[in-house]
């Protein structure tokens, strides 16, 4: 295990702690949204399809690799677009309506 | 690879900026009002991290990134901007896949050395990368397909499923090994590869097909969690910090989302994982169950009025029973059955009465009463036939009502009810009814599920109560409206040992005088358990059909 993965590990328990306990003392009105919101947001995984695509577009096999990582990517993007706008539609309604009487 | 434009120093500072970006984010989405800034930052600090991981990492020549990025957007557009609120469910679940398998294809990648280097470290994440990303992915588009109804809604269970999981289960951990230890040739790579593929697969599968119930929420939850945790360490396999960074994050706090679930209903996160999220036991014990479950509903019934008859010493011991539900319920059963069965000749009053129920609600109350009378008769007291009590007409019951609770469910969903809850809360509101809203924290198939469709109708938050908060006021309010919950109500969860619900905290719909039920049919609700409240003897008002067509002609009538 080099330097930068012990970091890596680091980061990931670090982020895993803080994220715990973030979200504590949510109101159940959020839940949905919290949740979709943070789907759109494990699609952060696109920056992994998108190095691992173009690393091996450009060394091995282009026409597979495009193809496998293509995939990824779309995926991934419609993870992140999809769960965004979603996200946002629902909020933009509970907030709307909730946050009117505030 | 090539020399990066800028320093790694400076990248890795914004990678932490984007990062704490990103958990503000989360943070402020944890909060009603500023919950819409907080996903729009949200989403800022990813395509920012985008940018910075084409510019950083030399990429943004390669065109086919950009093909692949356009179509998914858009598809991921059209799919955000046309979907319905109602189908929500599956779609944050069908979304959750795609990410999950997203990173399976990066974890597939890493575990051929493209990305990564070929060290005992990279090999372990990249491969274990593979198998949380498939598995989360299959699991996902199962749990998809249930909410879709193209799959049977009901948990699935075959011979063999557990062996099968365990088989899954040892055949991804040796693969993650063998790929650990670095013993295989690149070469024969492939073939661990597929394997770990088909194994993750058949256990995403297995896990998903067997939820029915009350924990398909649950699931999507941890679906969710678990698509962050394939990300985190698909980052970990490929050395990318923010994918390491935001992974863990949402990995984490989908986790806590889930344990909050899971403790509104009084499970075990480690159960679900183990698999006792099924009606394992239900095929066989509910059948026994059944039998001594008609007699004893004729009790438990009336227990919550007959205590209220006793005045408020008792009020108080009542309303500790719903924390308690079980314990209060055996003790009772026997000295409450006589007062029970003398009072289940009204429910023919009911049907004689004048009314403004529709046809199928007619046919329906000829069913309550032949039931009821199975009931009677099979109970030993029969003999003592008080007169036909003169029932309300239920009009004059709501009209009357000075507080009203209101109980939704998946069923206000899938009619579109929302909209006729919220006039028929209006107009009772006019008459000076007092209207509250029960959630159940499952109601629906999503934590929150209600709360959305409720306030897209425009009831206000403030309206809204949780189970814990509104529980005890179910015995002091005059009426209950049930629309489209079954599960979440069904006091057969405290009695019917080894069905799905057992034991899962319900709304003490049963304790209220009168009920109205709005329901599509009385068919067992999605956890399969029948609710005894259809064939209770008094004070249930069943409406049958589309929720939405059954309140608007109650709120003509009003």
């Amino acid at each position: 295990m080099t330097l930068i993965q012990g970091i890596l590990l680091g980061v990931f328990i670090v982020a895993t702690i803080i994220g715990y306990f973030l979200i504590n003392n949510v109101p159940s009105l959020l839940h949905t949204p919290l949740m979709s919101g943070m789907n759109a947001l494990s699609g952060i995984t696109i920056l992994g399809a998108l190095t691992a695509t173009a690393i091996a577009f450009k060394s091995i096999n282009p026409v597979l690799s495009a193809i496998v990582g293509g995939l990824a990517i779309v995926l991934a993007m419609i993870n992140v677009v999809g769960g965004f706008v979603v996200t946002d539609r629902m909020l933009c309604m509970i907030v709307k309506k909730g946050g009117r009487k505030q | 690879m090539t020399t990066p434009l800028f320093s790694s120093y400076i990248y890795y500072s914004l990678c932490s900026i984007l990062s704490i970006g990103i958990l503000f984010g989360i943070y402020l989405m944890s909060k009603v009002n500023k919950s819409v800034l907080g996903n729009r930052l949200s989403a800022t600090c990813m395509l920012l991290g985008i940018i910075l991981t084409l510019i950083y990492n030399q990429i943004f020549p390669v065109w086919v990134l950009y093909i692949a990025i356009a179509i998914g957007a858009i598809l991921g557009a059209i799919l955000g901007i046309r979907v319905k609120m109602i189908q929500m469910p599956q779609t944050v679940a069908l979304l959750n896949g795609l990410g999950g398998g997203a990173s399976a294809i990066v974890g597939g990648f890493a575990l051929l050395g493209i990305g990564a280097i070929t060290a005992p470290f990279s090999l372990t994440t990249s491969a274990l990368a593979l198998a949380v990303g498939t598995l989360t992915l299959f699991g996902s588009l199962v749990a998809a397909g249930k909410l879709h109804k193209i799959l049977p809604q009901k948990s699935i269970i075959f011979k063999g499923q557990q062996a099968l999981t365990i088989v899954s289960l040892v055949l991804i951990a040796t693969t993650i090994v063998i790929a650990a230890l670095g013993i295989i040739p690149t070469s024969l790579m492939w073939l661990i590869l597929v394997t770990n593929i088909l194994a993750s697969a058949s256990f995403g599968t297995l896990f998903s097909i067997r939820v029915g119930g009350a924990d398909m929420p649950i699931t999507i939850s941890l679906l969710n969690s678990l698509s962050g945790v394939a990300g985190a360490i698909a980052g970990l396999a490929i050395s990318d910090l923010l994918l390491v960074a935001v992974g863990g994050i949402v990995g984490a706090s989908g986790l806590l989302l889930t344990q909050v679930m899971c403790k509104a209903i009084n499970r075990k996160l480690f159960d679900i994982l183990l698999g006792k999220t099924s009606c394992k036991m239900s095929q066989t014990k509910f059948a026994s169950t059944k039998n001594s479950k008609s007699q004893n509903i004729t009790a438990s019934h009336s227990e919550c009025a007959a205590s209220k008859a006793e005045e408020t010493d008792l009020q108080f011991e009542n309303a500790k029973s719903n924390n308690a539900p079980t314990d209060l319920l055996t003790k009772n059963t026997n000295s409450k059955k006589i007062e029970s069965s003398s009072k289940s000749e009204s429910t023919s009053a009911k049907t004689e009465s004048p009314s403004v129920k529709t046809e199928s609600t007619m046919a329906m109350n000829e069913n309550t009463l032949a039931i009821t009378e199975n009931i009677a008769n099979k109970s030993e007291s029969t003999s003592t036939k008080t007169e036909k009590e003169k029932t309300e007409n239920p009009l004059d019951i709501l009209k009357k009502a000075k507080s009203v609770i209101i109980v939704p469910g998946y069923g206000m969903a899938i009619a579109q009810a929302q909209h006729q809850v919220k006039r028929l809360a209006d107009k009772l509101i006019e008459n000076g009814t007092i209207v509250k809203y029960a959630i159940h924290p499952v109601a629906g198939r999503m934590p929150g599920h209600m709360n959305v469709l409720l306030c897209e109708a425009n009831v206000e938050y403030e309206d809204l109560y949780e189970m814990k908060d509104i529980n005890n006021e179910f015995a002091t309010a005059d009426v209950a409206i049930v629309v489209g919950a079954n599960d979440v109500l069904n006091p057969a969860a405290r009695e019917a040992v080894g069905t799905p619900i057992y034991g899962m905290p319900v709304l003490s719909v049963d304790c209220c005088k009168n009920i109205f039920i709005f329901n599509y049919d009385t068919k067992p609700g999605y956890a399969g358990v029948d609710n005894p409240l259809y064939t209770r003897k008094e004070g249930t008002y069943l409406y049958l059909g589309n929720a939405s067509e059954t309140l608007e002609k109650l709120i003509g009538a009003l």
